[in-house]
């Protein structure tokens, strides 16, 4: 009796974490509509926040997905109070800046959306249905998979 | 009689242990007494503006302030976070070139340069990210030579060094070696797996001998105490002097020879730095010492103080740790000696965009959240040191 109760207690704690709560779910989706109103939610979205200032290696890593994420039909996602810090970056990069929302106004990071590592989310009906801190090899395999 | 030489040689043998042990941690108080005088920093009206073009950023890690041998003074900045070093004629108030470094190539210093030191137009040392090497450029951004420490003798990993004013840790040249300050690479996943005194933040290197050694420094033994506290320093040399300033910590260490270190404890009137506000959301909320940095001109040290910001909310951590709402500035004299501390106001300045000449301290102004901020101008305005008899 002991036992099973343990694992209950065990199973609820697993399944809770693995899930993005209610709450932060419609704050994500909220910003995200805000930055990019005219695209369909409803349908399965790949989103690619990438902030500046946390884990340099994240960052670089995050960078090289961009070109798989607009594959995708994606969105790219990169706050800075600075657009210049933005733009001077993508050219720098030779990545195209079609796609990529320059988000000023830093919604993402003061919706606490992400906070100094980039992340990559899955958005379908209009939910986050997966979301993954940026490690290239998994990232990659999630963009490359059908 | 047998244990008397036992019980003889053991005292030997620890007094020899604990003298082996060349910090003194005395952590003497910093005395202010006996000064007839204190100091403050104020505003002055002179301001120099730069007018930027779409690329560049009025946001640097790495402002240098250089006279050329004619009298000339430049300031060479680095861009936002790309790869160009401008150089702005301050007497004209213009910027006279853009060193455009390259990534890759013959010429290539890697894809995210950290920081740089200025030794004249024609040799400036480069930092990169992730690049255990030291480029050599001139200012037609031309690799002209470069130390690749990586391949040096060493016991101790030395990770890739930065040379920069945001924070302000720098490389400096001594008798043919180059000190250089690096991160030691714990954080908050392994800190309990180490003991702050064995961290190692500093080398010298040997360009000669081809070998890298940890200078004999640490982080404060009960550093990690109370809490995890990031390993965030200031280093640089002064005088012949090394300083090493512990941002999370009251504790500065001097030292003459690398050997034998001083410890001073030197507190501000306005933080608790030990104090945890907000853990989760990054240390930008947190008081702590950001940066210290000798004024040659005047012969004092300012010591940067970042206030508890855990009531900003609507703001994010990477804009709490370059435009921190408050903060203030400890002036001190070679002793250690606090001779004042100057409190900003809020929201008006860019407290890391910073240099020191003849003038005085210059501080930017290029706050986004100064209402008077414009995208395309890197302004700073003149504060100068005043002494007042107490």
């Amino acid at each position: 009796m002991k036992n099973s109760f343990i694992f209950l207690i065990i199973v609820l704690l697993i399944s809770c974490n693995s899930k993005i709560s209610e709450e932060q779910n419609a704050a994500t989706i909220k910003v995200l509509k805000q930055l990019a109103p005219s695209t369909d939610f409803s349908q399965r979205r790949y989103i690619l926040v990438i902030p500046f200032g946390g884990c340099l290696s994240c960052f670089h890593e995050a960078i090289q997905l961009i070109p798989l994420v607009k594959q995708k039909q994606g969105i790219v996602i990169m706050p800075n109070i600075h657009k210049r810090v933005v733009t001077n970056t993508l050219e720098d990069m030779n990545i195209d800046r079609e796609k990529v929302i320059i988000d000023t106004l830093q919604l993402t990071t003061k919706n606490n959306i992400v906070s100094t590592d980039p992340m990559l989310f899955i958005i379908d009906h209009n939910k986050v249905i997966r979301s993954e801190d940026v490690e290239f090899s998994t990232c990659q395999k999630i963009l490359e998979s059908k | 009689m047998k244990n008397i030489i036992y019980i003889f040689f053991s005292l030997i043998f620890i007094s020899c242990v604990s003298s082996s042990n060349k910090i003194n941690d005395k952590s003497k108080e910093s005395p202010t007494k006996g000064k007839t005088y204190h100091c403050e920093l104020v505003s002055s009206s002179k301001k120099l503006v730069f007018k930027l073009n779409d690329r560049i950023v009025n946001r640097s890690i790495n402002i240098q302030h250089y006279t050329a041998p004619d009298s000339m003074q430049y300031l060479f900045y680095l861009n936002g976070q790309g790869n160009d070093i401008c150089v702005f004629n301050i007497d004209s108030s213009k910027l006279i070139k853009t060193i455009r470094l390259e990534s890759v190539g013959p010429n290539g210093v890697g894809g995210m340069v950290r920081g740089f030191e200025v030794v004249n137009f024609d040799s400036i040392y480069i930092t990169s990210a992730f690049i255990r090497r030291l480029f050599i450029v001139n200012s037609d951004a031309k690799v002209i030579g470069a130390i690749n420490y990586e391949d040096f003798k060493q016991d101790y990993l030395v990770a890739d060094v930065v040379s920069r004013s945001f924070g302000n840790k720098r490389i400096k040249f001594k008798n043919g070696k180059i000190y250089m300050p690096f991160y030691p690479g714990y954080d908050e996943g392994n800190y309990k797996t180490v003991n702050p005194e064995d961290l190692r933040c500093l080398a010298v290197v040997d360009p000669v001998k081809r070998n890298i050694k940890p200078l004999n420094v640490g982080f404060p033994s009960d550093y990690w105490d109370s809490n995890f506290y990031p390993l965030f320093y200031s280093f640089f040399m002064y005088k012949d002097k090394f300083y090493l300033d512990y941002s999370c910590d009251d504790r500065i260490r001097v030292s003459c020879d690398t050997e034998n270190w001083e410890t001073y404890t030197v507190s501000s009137k306005y933080i608790d730095v030990k104090k945890i506000y907000r853990k989760q959301h990054g240390w930008g909320v947190n008081p702590n010492y950001f940066c210290f940095v000798a004024d040659p001109y005047r012969n004092v040290f300012y010591r940067f103080v970042m206030h508890e910001q855990s009531q900003i909310q609507d703001r994010n951590i990477q804009e709490l740790t370059r435009y921190p709402h408050k903060f203030s500035i400890m002036i001190l004299d070679e002793e250690m000696n606090v001779l004042g501390e100057t409190l900003f106001p809020i929201d008006t300045y860019d407290m890391h965009g910073y240099f020191i000449n003849k003038d005085g301290l210059y501080l930017s102004r290029s706050n986004p959240y100064n209402p008077n901020y414009d995208v395309d101008k890197l302004e700073f305005e003149l504060i100068k040191l005043e002494k007042h008899e107490k």
